[in-house]
């Protein structure tokens, strides 16, 4: 039962505070916005391997995106670095793309063999 | 331990001392979002957000943790998770100068200022955001992409203009098919520009709108200040940010972001066999049930003998939540959670139930959603290789002593 009513509660806090929403107080809050994001604190190691990738890779992509992708065989780096360069147009040729299938791969730990 | 090349793990740890070294004063705070790699940081910094995990640094991916979801159907604006394609995102708008753009097969063209915007008719809309790839990251094998846990969605009510009522103000011609949007983010050169197509009639459907305004407050920049396209019951990845283009084609619009990027197996669940290819593939577009937990992590712990509640947020993807049930037994039997009072339907529900004491020991609670179309999850996971429309029944260890 008291669960309940602070699910209630809960659900009350959510209606009050829904808007409002009137079109002249909606237009009068769009003011000129500016942000600006944080820096970047992600960056690959310090290693053949780490440099080789954030030489080519970093210009598009923060180090952390590709520090974090799952375990991926040799394979499927060749397929999402052939899309970079085929798809997006990443200043890359297709004799550059050993090194960095190789540099991904020695990143992640060299996975088991196929 | 035995020397090792440089790995994964080592690769996280360097990232993280990175960002606690350069955090001065601000305890870097962990989450773990259970699975392998799933480590990450939650962070303060990020413009008009609250504390949100980092996913990428650029183009920005934060994920809303789904404890900052609990208890209310509308996700906070400032918790509200954030995802950009390309690094080049808009930091500046001034509304003053903002046109929308309407052109291609229509009578005639059309630049409107926010103030012409505002002139049209105004709807609301309580809906759910879902990145097409949330949850990638619980996929099985896994597939590269952003590794996303739960919570690369939100729930939030839309207030704006119908898309239609946009559209008519530059007059459809004869001949129209789809509708192209795009909005003020830039690929980097060369790379294929991010816009995305409807079809005219769901473009015109008067469910499709611009929104104006975002839990009747403007939108942050970073989730499309000043206006967004709003696709209920629809993924994210046509909910374009930003929104500055409009372009009414007469074909389809075969860009890479059509035909290439966001396609789903042509199959009734999404689902192929781990590994396949050269499938049949249509590009992705409704949602579909899902149920989350709030109230509780992964593995929780509750006192023996204890009642206890447990709630959490149920979607229906393209039709309304009809039911949320309960398992304590892998699926055999089922009780129906009580729902909370109903937002709209392509909105969050929030469901609740407290389940009887349990003596001690480990248990498994599972959480159903059914939608009014009858479409309910599965037990099973399904698996593609873009990682997209996961919506596997999900489940919380309980131990109780």
């Amino acid at each position: 039962m008291r669960a309940l009513i602070v699910a209630s509660a809960a659900l009350l806090t959510a209606c009050s505070a829904e808007p409002g929403a009137t079109p002249t107080k909606v237009e009068g809050a769009l003011q000129p916005v500016s942000i600006t994001l944080p820096a970047e604190t992600a960056a690959l190691p310090a290693t053949p391997a780490g440099e080789l990738v954030t030489q080519r890779c970093t210009a598009c992509h923060s180090a952390d995106m590709i520090a974090r992708q799952p375990p991926l065989t040799a394979e499927k780096w060749q397929a999402t670095v052939t899309k970079m360069r085929e798809a997006y147009h990443a200043p890359i040729t297709p004799a550059d793309e050993p090194a960095i299938v190789a540099a991904l791969v020695t990143l992640q730990g060299a996975p088991p063999p196929r | 331990m035995l020397p090792r090349s440089p790995d994964r793990r080592e690769a996280l740890t360097l990232l993280g001392l990175g960002g606690a070294g350069l955090a001065t004063g601000a305890a870097a705070q962990q989450v773990d979002l259970g699975f392998a790699g799933g480590t990450r940081q939650l962070s303060g910094d990020w413009p008009q957000k609250g504390s949100m995990i980092v996913l990428r640094e650029r183009a920005p991916l934060l994920e809303t943790p789904l404890s900052a979801m609990d208890g209310q159907v509308f996700t906070p604006n400032d918790r509200f998770f954030v995802r950009w394609h390309y690094q080049d995102i808009p930091t500046a708008v001034d509304p003053a100068t903002f046109r929308l753009r309407v052109g291609g097969a229509v009578r005639r063209p059309v630049a409107l200022s926010l103030a012409d915007v505002h002139k049209l008719p105004r709807v609301e809309i309580a809906a759910v955001n879902q990145c097409s790839g949330n949850s990638r990251a619980l996929f099985s094998p896994r597939v590269p992409g952003a590794q996303w846990g739960d919570g690369a969605i939100g729930n939030a009510l839309w207030s704006g203009v119908r898309l239609r009522d946009v559209l008519d103000l530059a007059g459809v011609a004869p001949g129209a098919a789809n509708v192209r949007v795009s909005g003020l983010d830039r690929p980097p050169p060369g790379a294929p520009w991010f816009a995305k197509s409807l079809s005219v009639d769901h473009a015109r459907d008067g469910e499709v709108m611009i929104a104006l305004a975002m839990n009747g407050a403007p939108l942050p920049m970073l989730n499309g200040y000043p206006i967004r396209l709003i696709v209920p019951g629809w993924y994210s990845t046509y909910w374009v940010k930003a929104l500055d283009r409009i372009e009414v084609l007469t074909g389809e619009y075969d860009n890479y972001w059509m035909t290439k990027a966001y396609k789903i197996p042509a199959t009734p669940d999404a689902g192929v066999q781990p590994g396949a290819k050269d499938f049949p593939t249509v590009p992705i577009n409704r949602m579909t049930p899902r149920a989350f937990f709030t109230s509780v992590d992964r593995a929780t712990k509750v006192v023996a003998n204890d009642p206890f509640y447990v709630r959490g947020l149920a979607m229906g993807g393209a039709s309304a939540v009809a039911r949320v049930d309960l398992s304590m037994d892998a699926g055999r039997s089922w009780h129906a959670a009580r729902l909370a009072p109903d937002q709209g339907k392509y909105g969050f529900r929030l469901w609740e139930a407290t389940i009887g004491g349990l003596p001690r020991g480990g248990y498994r609670l599972w959480a159903r959603c059914t939608n009014a179309d009858g479409q309910t999850q599965s037990m099973d996971a399904i698996w593609n290789p873009g990682g997209y429309m996961r919506s596997q029944i999900a489940s919380v260890a309980v131990t109780a002593a």
